[in-house]
């Protein structure tokens, strides 16, 4: 039982590291892109053109979706430094194999999921909102060519680059909170494991 | 160690440091809370008989008692099998 709790416990700190570093990516280019949106546009926005109020919208779009996206980028490397720790005691446990190690880990992932929570419930809101915000962008970038159409100002290799990433970031913010939500799952159960492990220890300890 | 832990899960991080003798001041740094709160805890597990105190020269040094081992085991054993158990997280 010890050794697959030990490699279950390897592939998952594997693929939580792997939706860390996907989400410290994420976050970069989020932070990226809104600024690259917020720069052109805040210039548009000083000539006046017959686009303003898109380029207006995008620009708040821009900032939103800056903010969410640096925020983000924060907590996931908080997550990513503790993950570290973890991950650091882990290896010790390779060359042991010792059932109290793996415990001792175990203990400290729960604690880390119980602590981080609040955490990752906000994150996977941000990164909804986030991908919410490039797919919404990507409709307005269209919505400009169309007018740049009538107007003159229509650049179809620009529109065609800004469409793709901004869809792209978005799909990915929009996939990233469900990889989230499934890492929560599996320690809620744990953690409702975990209170009813209370009583089996309370009643041995004769506590309460 | 980090992060909001439940009690039975700090007695059984101090009860495992200690199967060698340690002092106060390890133990509080291993378990990462301050000095009330692991004298709390110290001190309910020697009234339980589960640790007890020794003084070597100038120092107080806390080992795990053999009646500990019980707790030790069971604590493990749902750990594992806690983990054992749950849906794995794959990406």
């Amino acid at each position: 039982m010890e050794k697959n709790a030990e490699e279950k416990f390897r592939r998952e700190l594997r693929s939580f590291t792997a939706l860390n570093i996907i989400s410290i990516a994420f976050g970069g280019i989020a932070v990226a892109l809104a600024i690259s949106f917020i720069v052109p546009n805040v210039f548009a926005l000083v000539t006046f053109k017959p686009e303003f109020y898109m380029r207006a919208i995008s620009t708040l779009i821009g900032v939103v979706v800056a903010a969410m996206a640096l925020r983000w980028l924060i907590s996931c490397a908080e997550i990513f430094s503790k993950l570290d720790d973890i991950k650091d005691e882990s290896e010790k446990l390779e060359a042991s194999h010792d059932s109290e190690k793996l415990t001792g880990i175990i203990v400290r992932l729960m604690a880390l999921y119980r602590e981080e929570k609040p955490t990752i419930m906000r994150m996977t809101l941000f990164s909804r909102l986030a991908g919410a915000c490039f797919i919404v962008n990507a409709a307005i970038i269209a919505i400009a060519f169309v007018v740049g159409l009538f107007t003159g100002g229509a650049d179809l290799l620009s529109t065609v680059a800004g469409v793709s990433v901004s869809l792209v970031v978005g799909a990915v913010g929009l996939y990233l909170p469900s990889s989230f939500q499934r890492y929560a799952a599996a320690w809620e159960v744990r953690l409702q494991g975990s209170d009813s492990a209370e009583k089996e220890l309370s009643t041995l300890m004769g506590v309460g | 160690m980090e992060g909001r832990r439940t009690q039975y899960e700090i007695y059984w991080e101090i009860l495992s440091f200690c199967k060698m003798p340690k002092p106060i001041t390890q133990i509080i740094q291993r378990c990462d809370l301050n000095s009330k709160t692991v004298q709390d805890h110290v001190g309910f597990l020697e009234s339980k008989g589960y640790i007890s105190r020794t003084v070597e020269g100038e120092r107080t040094m806390f080992l795990t008692m053999p009646a500990a081992r019980e707790f030790l085991n069971l604590f493990m054993r749902i750990y594992l099998e806690l983990y054992n158990n749950s849906p794995e997280f794959k990406l």
